[in-house]
């Protein structure tokens, strides 16, 4: 089913578009929630909730991708539920190493909190940062740190070896710093 | 170097912001985070039981909802800065005195029998009974009927820990009505004994997950929600079906 028809379903106020949701995405949120609480269980359950999420939403809100939105309402459920439960816990979870990853690209500061940046400003940096990456860089990055998906599944699927995924992290992190330092973005 | 508890909290600012960043660029990047890479089970879809399990929490947490946005507590929702996710408890908020419609506007309706969802949606709807799909699935199962949208008959079965095994659908019209649409790497075409061409879908020539036809007049599908079917058991129960239209 097209997006635009599932959308219709909602709109409609037709159960229909649960399931058909649940069909064409129910892998790709479930993963995506998978990477970030590292449980099964708890996946599952953030994948049920993005459908209700979703159904609260629409309408009035209509997404233009899909795809992406679904994607943004998991991560978001994703990691409420590991800020609340699972803080203390490595497991199985992308989002240590990831946030650990994402440290480096941090200035040296000793900013207090009200000379920080606000989330809209750090992303506006964020989007200019990869639209200046060439499309599988860019795919690379926003697979670690959108999705958190592992090194070894990002490197199966660009048929590369860890190694060099990691390499080219390691670039782009420095490099992001650069401009997150350069248009004075404080964290 | 260690990361300190400081420097985690001022990158997971930065991870929560990575959530905003433009939807072409999400996109673009999804072509991998696709069907269950990291699951334990395929992408497929247990329409009823999703509904139900939905239905189940959705008054509740609604309401929940509710004496949150008059208690002002949207404080968590805001401090995720992502909007997706704020416009969606906003509209939450907003549909706060439509939660009831939400949650009375399920389109499926639950039949005591396959026959009460024959006559509920207007179609023969001749599909084995537990014992039956007991002794082909080899587990004891137990069945569930629904009508959805007052023209879809659907049997549901399921084991005895409630795990989804197998759904038959019919309704009046040609569509496909499985809802399945998963890219299966096998394909093959099975000739009814009434005459219908019924299309199967699956992994191998002997692990099917899905089967669909029409017999010019009702459209059917059968899906299996667990461990694929042989084309034996597939076919056997696909004959069950047909005969009784």
């Amino acid at each position: 089913m097209q997006d635009e028809q599932i959308i219709d379903l909602y709109f409609a106020r037709n159960e229909r578009a649960i399931s058909e949701s649940d069909t064409k995405y129910g892998g790709y949120v479930q993963s995506i929630s998978h990477n970030i609480l590292g449980d099964l269980e708890d996946a599952k359950e953030c994948r049920s909730d993005t459908w209700l999420h979703a159904w609260n939403a629409m309408p009035p809100f209509h997404p233009e991708k899909l795809c992406a939105y679904f994607g943004k309402i998991v991560r978001n459920l994703s990691l409420n539920r590991y800020e609340k439960e699972h803080a203390q816990k490595r497991g199985g979870s992308e989002v240590p190493g990831v946030i650990d990853e994402l440290a480096e690209c941090l200035a040296d500061t000793n900013a207090d909190v009200e000379t920080q940046s606000e989330g809209k400003e750090i992303t506006a940096v964020l989007n200019d940062f990869l639209e200046e990456l060439d499309p599988k860089k860019r795919a690379l990055f926003v697979r670690r740190y959108f999705y958190a998906s592992p090194i070894r599944d990002i490197a199966h699927d660009y048929e590369m070896r860890e190694s060099a995924v990691k390499m080219q992290l390691l670039r782009m992190r420095g490099e992001l710093k650069q401009q997150l330092m350069d248009h004075g973005i404080i964290l | 170097m260690e990361t300190t508890d400081k420097e985690r909290e001022r990158a997971q600012k930065l991870f929560q912001a990575f959530g905003e960043i433009k939807d072409e660029h999400v996109e673009d990047a999804a072509e991998h985070v696709r069907p269950d890479a990291r699951s334990d089970e395929r992408t497929k879809i247990d329409h009823s039981l999703r509904v139900r399990r939905l239905n189940r929490y959705l008054v509740p947490l609604a309401a929940a909802l509710v004496l949150a946005v008059a208690a002002g507590a949207f404080y968590h929702v805001q401090r995720t800065d992502n909007a997706a996710y704020s416009s969606m408890d906003t509209e939450s908020a907003q549909e706060s005195d439509g939660t009831e419609a939400v949650a009375s506007a399920n389109p499926y309706v639950e039949a005591q029998s396959a026959e009460e969802a024959g006559n509920l949606a207007g179609v023969a709807f001749n599909v084995p009974d537990e014992a039956e799909i007991t002794k082909i699935l080899g587990t004891s199962v137990t069945a569930q009927y629904f009508v959805l949208d007052g023209s879809l008959a659907e049997a549901d079965y399921a084991d005895a820990d409630g795990n989804a095994l197998l759904t038959i659908r019919e309704e009046a019209g040609t569509d496909d009505i499985s809802g399945d649409y998963t890219d299966y790497p096998y394909e093959t075409t099975e000739t009814l004994t009434g005459g219908a061409a019924m299309t199967l879908k699956g992994n191998s020539e002997d692990e099917f997950f899905l089967a669909t036809w029409t017999d010019g007049t009702d459209s059917f599908s059968i899906q299996a929600l667990g461990t694929g079917l042989s084309l034996t058991d597939i076919k056997n129960i696909a004959e069950q079906v047909a005969s009784g239209n």
